[in-house]
């Protein structure tokens, strides 16, 4: 690969994606042919229109969501079509993950897909400040079988009293509700074992 | 039927000797009556707004996330609770090698918390501020196409 693979927002609603594709490629039918399923929202595939690297952003979506989207499959398609190589936008692993999940990469990449890395710091924060028995926090992703929806999931572990946990609990989750924006709380979960 | 009575039989299974070989289960299946209860009340605070949910497969989460795009900062709590209860509910009845939902502080704590937040919804059902919340989710429910629901008056 000659040259790195980029993507700016340069428009309110137009993000344009500058390839380093060998010959022609058009992106959509790369996005389903090479990144699995689960990588790649039925929602957001069936409005994905490539017009000459040219993507158009449907009306409503929120552009911090959008941008994560758009990293994330960038970085996949690079791996999948160039076999790797230099990339401006693939996210770091932030210390506060590493230290909390056993696979920070794939909650990383989920995270800025959905645009949530900072809500998902920021309810780690709070959790770590509302639990004062807290014994254990772990970070990772997790699918309902009934929507069959991600999360990225905050599982705590307590050694405390059922009144005195639940006290607590709701003390963080209205720091949750002041702080946390729905985009974020939309995708992010918590979990407690009073143990 | 009342979704509130889900509560009495949670209550009854979690109450119930906890030395029984079946305790376990029978706190994992309280865990589920607590979260059904919570779920049917906000299914049911939902209509009083004129809003119904037309994908079924997604409804808890399309639920959830009518209440946390309310601008309501309790119903918002209730909307972020329900995820974490609806979590309770998925160990309870399908993670069996996980032994926590078969805790009774955690059983009791989820009874408590969904009994709680039924009386949070109820409240604000009753509120002052009831026709503002009723206005901002149907607005949010309008412009949101994968909402998964709909607003039916």
């Amino acid at each position: 690969m000659s040259e790195d693979a980029t993507l700016t927002i340069e428009e309110k609603r137009t993000a344009t994606f500058r390839f380093p594709f060998r010959g022609q490629m058009d992106l959509q039918e790369a996005a389903e042919s090479h990144i699995p399923p689960e990588d790649f929202p039925t929602a957001k595939r069936r409005d994905w229109k490539v017009v000459s690297g040219q993507d158009t952003i449907p009306t409503g979506v929120d552009m911090r969501v959008w941008h994560g989207t758009l990293a994330a499959l960038l970085k996949d398609l690079v791996a999948f079509t160039s076999g790797g190589g230099p990339l401006t936008c693939a996210p770091a692993i932030p210390a506060w993950l590493a230290m909390h999940s056993s696979d920070p990469q794939k909650v990383s990449v989920f995270c800025h897909r959905y645009g949530i890395l900072r809500h998902l710091e920021e309810a780690v924060n709070i959790v770590k400040k509302s639990f004062a028995s807290l014994r254990h926090l772990t970070i990772y992703l997790d699918q309902d079988y009934d929507d069959e929806e991600d999360r990225v999931v905050i599982d705590v572990s307590v050694s405390i009293a059922v009144d005195d946990f639940l006290q607590q609990y709701n003390q963080c989750i209205i720091a949750w509700a002041t702080d946390i924006s729905p985009d974020g709380l939309a995708h992010i979960r918590l979990l407690y074992d009073i143990d | 039927m009342d979704p509130r009575l889900f509560l009495q039989i949670a209550s009854d299974l979690h109450g119930a000797n906890q030395s029984n070989a079946g305790a376990g289960a029978g706190n994992r299946t309280s865990i589920t009556c607590s979260y059904y209860a919570l779920f049917n009340a906000a299914v049911e605070f939902l209509e009083k707004v004129d809003v119904a949910v037309i994908d079924k497969p997604r409804a808890h989460s399309s639920v959830r996330n009518a209440l946390i795009y309310s601008q309501d900062i309790k119903l918002k709590s209730v909307g972020i609770s329900m995820e974490t209860m609806l979590g309770e509910r998925k160990c309870a009845h399908y993670e069996m090698s996980d032994p926590k939902p078969e805790r009774l502080a955690n059983a009791v704590s989820v009874y408590k918390q969904c009994s709680q937040l039924i009386v949070d919804i109820d409240q604000r059902r009753r509120s002052a501020e009831f026709p503002q919340i009723k206005a901002i989710i149907k607005s949010w429910v309008r412009s949101t196409a994968a909402s998964g629901l709909k607003v039916i008056r």
